[in-house]
């Protein structure tokens, strides 16, 4: 019993969602202080996919620490529902890390149940929970591999796998799929899209890639260069569920342009 | 002369390794084999006095008809060794995971460890018997006080080392400083720290063998020096042979540790 508590001890009445208030980080290095983040506040409301993009070195990635508990802002909180975030609160936030965070001493299976492990839930109901997580990401013969077995594309799922196996309200991906060739990406979006469209996850994924922002989310959040801010949020009106001849519109040319002016605009500015 | 010509016509192209000449393995037994056949003829075709080398057979006789010494001998060093290796390897592993774990800890004292490790401890052994004699105690320090530097700053090297990404990941899961501990640090610096144990335990073995010859009553080591001075030849070079299997038997039984690393580790060493 206190296993499945444990595992959904989210109210999921609570319709308020991530807010970031005020947040600015300055960080000293033996060369001065490194305005890093200026002053960014915006809030994401249930169940939506937002994307954050911007030039290197915007802070992005930090932000992302940031709302996970990982890393304190100078200035300013992030909030879930009226929670202060000032710690890691894995039954609420989830972070699904750039190339491979996994451990190498563990398989697949023992990788997408470590958080449950950590949470101190049964061996058997979290082997159960892994194996149905790998399952849906298609990797149901690879159970038992170690993760230098798995190819690139394969590690991300396992890493995705780990990121919903939590069941977190809020899911945070930070360049999940930025390691993997063109193709292994979209198919990865794909199997991304279909996944929330499941559970309908809050997730904030942080990415280079233009296209990859405006064919996965509902709002992109488009910052500008050091010190990073939000320069414009962008709503991604495409009609869902997405395939990739949306891609193909000229809508979805039209938003993608209109983010690259934004950036190129901040950059020069 | 015609197994040796077989095995070398018969082995290039078998199986993946068929670019060797001859299968290293192969080589390698060879080698110890002629080696082994050396020190039999050697002595006895009189390339060497048999007071410098003591021919194989002669060698092992001398070992037979001594037995009771020498398996009172070895009962002792083996003690010690045991003891000692217990001291080196958890103390060393415990103050290299500190040492690791906490930088401020670490900018005192590895600097410090470091030296110490370069000294040759030898020299300190007779303050060392000075202070508690020459029985069994002073060789399971000295042997613990040479093992326990390797095993220290390989285990803090590979504690500092680990993966910053792992433990980023394992925060955002909310573990706690112990698991972060047990989950994380440990099983990621095990390569590290096993490697740490390879070395440490052969520097122990070598403590607890030379402060036997240096000076004591008892052991393999003192059984060498002792029989050396009375010209014993073939008893020096059985009690040398004895030091050999205890070495060996030592790093096989980390071999096997070892082993357990493998399948997530491939052919990925970490060397002190």
């Amino acid at each position: 019993m206190k296993q499945n508590t444990s595992l959904n001890a989210l109210p999921t009445t609570n319709s308020a969602s991530l807010t970031v208030e005020h947040i600015t980080q300055k960080f000293h290095t033996t060369s001065g202080e490194i305005h890093a983040i200026d002053d960014v506040s915006f809030s994401i409301a249930d169940g939506k996919f937002i994307g954050i993009v911007g030039p290197s070195g915007c802070g992005k990635s930090s932000l992302l620490l940031m709302m996970a508990g990982l890393l304190k802002p100078t200035i300013g909180r992030v909030l879930i529902g009226s929670i202060p975030v000032v710690a890691p609160i894995p039954e609420e936030i989830g972070v699904v890390f750039q190339e491979s965070s996994l451990l190498p001493w563990k398989t697949a299976r023992e990788n997408v149940e470590f958080p449950l492990k950590l949470r101190g839930v049964s061996q058997l109901e979290r082997e159960k929970v892994a194996i149905d997580m790998l399952t849906l990401v298609g990797l149901q013969d690879f159970i038992h591999r170690y993760p230098h077995e798995l190819s690139g594309g394969m590690k991300q799922r396992v890493s995705v796998a780990r990121g919903f196996c939590q069941d977190s309200r809020v899911l945070l991906m930070d360049e999940p799929f930025a390691a993997l060739d063109e193709q292994t990406r979209m198919t990865l979006g794909d199997e991304l899209l279909a996944l929330w469209e499941k559970n309908k996850k809050t997730v904030v994924f942080v990415t280079h890639s233009l296209t990859e922002a405006v064919y996965l989310c509902d709002e992109v959040l488009v910052m500008g260069p050091r010190p990073g801010r939000v320069l414009h949020r962008l709503v991604i009106d495409l009609p869902r569920p997405r395939s990739f001849k949306v891609m193909a519109t000229e809508r979805f040319g039209q938003l993608r342009n209109e983010i690259w002016d934004l950036i190129r605009i901040g950059a020069d500015s | 002369m015609s197994t040796l010509a077989n095995s070398i016509q018969t082995n290039p192209f078998s199986g993946r390794r068929g670019h060797y000449l001859i299968e290293p393995r192969t080589l390698r037994l060879l080698l110890i084999g002629s080696l082994l056949l050396l020190w039999e003829i050697a002595p006895r075709l009189e390339w060497l006095p048999t007071v410098m080398l003591a021919p194989l057979s002669k060698t092992f006789m001398a070992g037979i008809s001594n037995f009771a010494i020498f398996t009172n001998a070895l009962t002792h060093t083996v003690i010690e060794l045991t003891l000692a290796l217990i001291i080196a390897l958890s103390l060393g592993g415990v103050l290299g995971l500190i040492l690791g774990g906490f930088k401020v800890l670490r900018v005192i004292f590895l600097p410090i460890f470091a030296s110490v490790y370069a000294i040759p401890l030898v020299i300190l052994y007779p303050v060392l018997t000075v202070w508690i004699g020459i029985g069994p105690e002073s060789k399971v320090i000295f042997g613990a006080m040479y093992g326990l530097f390797p095993m220290l700053l390989a285990t803090a090297a590979g504690i500092q080392t680990v993966d910053k990404s792992y433990l980023l990941a394992a925060r955002s899961m909310g573990a706690t400083r112990q698991q972060l501990m047990w989950q994380i640090l440990l099983p990621a610096a095990l390569p590290a720290v096993l490697s740490g144990m390879r070395v440490g335990s052969a520097m122990t073995a070598i403590g607890v063998v030379v402060a036997e010859m240096v000076a004591s009553t008892a052991g393999i080591g003192f059984l060498i020096t002792q029989n050396r001075t009375m010209f014993n030849t073939a008893e020096v070079y059985f009690g040398v042979f004895l030091v050999l299997i205890l070495a060996g038997t030592l790093d096989w039984f980390i071999h096997l540790l070892e082993k357990r690393t493998e399948r997530w580790q491939p052919r990925k060493q970490v060397s002190l």
